[in-house]
């Protein structure tokens, strides 16, 4: 089989999700780094790889495709991982799928990334005045989004689909952990998400670690550029 | 979302009880559909004591359960992919822009009774632009469905979106001809299930007197 090129920048949510499923499962891989705040998406080169511009993408020998859940599904055939990734038997798959179609317009554009959009990258970044009161609408969102997560997903269960970890965690705590940087950490008066942001650092150990390296070193560039935020 | 559900069981010949859900009243939040789905929107099934919700979940799992013609929803790895490509992709995109020009530019003003948001429309105008370039160039590049040479559920959900702008007089194909004969095939395709399904959203436009939206 030839390797795996990924491109993929470990400060994007949907990237890290991918990258703590190739580790976790040691699928060989080539990094390629495409960073997002350099606009390395945006040159002809990367729109060869995804005519979309986005991350992250893969290239397998021939193949070629985008979209993280995408991607997800692909590895987990393809390198036919243990089944509790992405279980083959019906109903347990189904409740997944319920996570996963949910997970876009919810937990990606509701979630965490809406958060550190509005309070770093617009206005430090990319230079775009945001207004106080559409900062805390990110924060207000991602509450709303929060109680809908565990009410519907999480539950009372250790990971999203009962008791062992899947794809869908891997997305959901992309996600969720993104506005730590900035002190917004969604465990906070929430026991359960605390305890299931707990059971995936324990299943993936050292794994989780290292995707986390670059977004928490993240955090000294931007520390002095948010001042402190009531959550 | 639920006629993409509503086509695909139709052409499977799956069996169904139809239950209408009234979203002009609001009745996906009430509290007898919240025990069918949480989430409180439709679509949604309940396959004995088995509940779905999402529309690509719920299309997913009957492909699997009936065990539909592989074309719906392929096995194949590469295939399959290229079509959960597409899935993934249809949220923020198709979706985005098809029902939020049609959200804002009728059932907010004409259902809820809401002022115009010309900014928001005109953003949804631009991302369904983008959408309709994407799937002329790629999706449907090389193929007469969506990264497909068959039909599947990616091209009912696509589908769906569309015929809904189409009271507003927007017309996807106008100046795309990949995009004009893909959905002239879907809609060959499903026949008389096609009409079937849109015959309420034909009536629902006549009732609310809607008019054209400019789109180029």
């Amino acid at each position: 089989m030839a390797k795996l090129q990924f491109y993929f920048d470990p400060l994007s949510e949907p990237c890290r999700s991918v990258q703590l499923f190739l580790e976790a499962n040691k699928i060989p891989y080539e990094a390629k780094l495409t960073e997002l705040l350099s606009a390395e998406t945006r040159t002809e080169q990367f729109k060869k790889i995804n005519p979309v511009q986005t991350i992250p993408a893969i290239v397998h020998g021939d193949f070629k495709m985008f979209e993280s859940i995408a991607i997800l599904q692909y590895l987990t055939a393809k390198f036919s991982t243990p089944d509790h990734w992405y279980p083959t038997d019906i109903t347990k798959r189904a409740r997944i799928n319920e996570y996963l179609h949910w997970h876009h317009m919810n937990a990606r554009w509701k979630g965490g990334l809406l958060v550190v959009m509005k309070y770093i990258y617009e206005p430090h970044f990319y230079k775009r005045e945001v207004s106080e009161e559409v900062k805390k609408a990110s924060i207000v969102a991602l509450k709303s989004t929060l109680d809908i997560f565990e009410k519907c997903f999480l539950k009372d269960h250790k990971f999203i689909a009962g008791d062992e970890i899947s794809i869908a965690d891997l997305l959901a705590i992309g996600e969720f952990i993104a506005p730590d940087i900035i002190g917004v950490y969604v465990g906070k008066g929430r026991p359960k998400v605390e305890a299931w942001h707990n059971n995936i650092k324990k299943a993936l150990g050292a794994t989780y670690d290292k995707a986390h390296e670059a977004l928490y070193h993240h955090m000294n560039d931007i520390k002095n550029l948010v001042p402190p935020i009531d959550y | 979302p639920c006629r993409a559900v509503q086509m695909f069981m139709k052409m499977n010949n799956i069996p169904f009880d139809y239950h209408h859900i009234d979203l002009a009243k609001g009745e996906q939040q009430s509290e007898a559909f919240l025990k069918i789905n949480l989430f409180g929107r439709a679509p949604a099934i309940k396959d004995g004591d088995f509940r779905v919700a999402e529309s690509i979940a719920i299309l997913q799992y009957l492909a699997a359960k009936f065990s539909t013609p592989d074309h719906w929803y392929p096995k194949d790895i590469t295939a399959r992919a290229k079509i959960n490509e597409y899935l993934c992709w249809h949220h923020n995109n198709t979706r985005e822009g098809a029902t939020g020009i049609f959200f804002n530019a009728v059932i907010g003003p004409k259902v809820r009774q809401q002022p115009r948001d010309e900014e928001v429309i005109k953003t949804a105008k631009t991302k369904l632009s983008a959408t309709l370039d994407m799937l002329e160039n790629y999706f449907l590049k090389g193929h007469s469905f969506i990264a497909s040479d068959q039909i599947s559920i990616a091209d009912l959900l696509a589908l769906c979106e569309f015929t809904q702008i189409e009271r507003l007089d927007i017309d996807v194909g106008k100046k795309r001809p990949n995009v004009k004969a893909w959905r002239e095939q879907v809609i060959a395709k499903l026949g008389s299930h096609f009409d079937e399904a849109h015959e309420i959203i034909i009536d629902l436009a006549k009732h609310l007197n809607v008019t054209a939206e400019p789109f180029e």
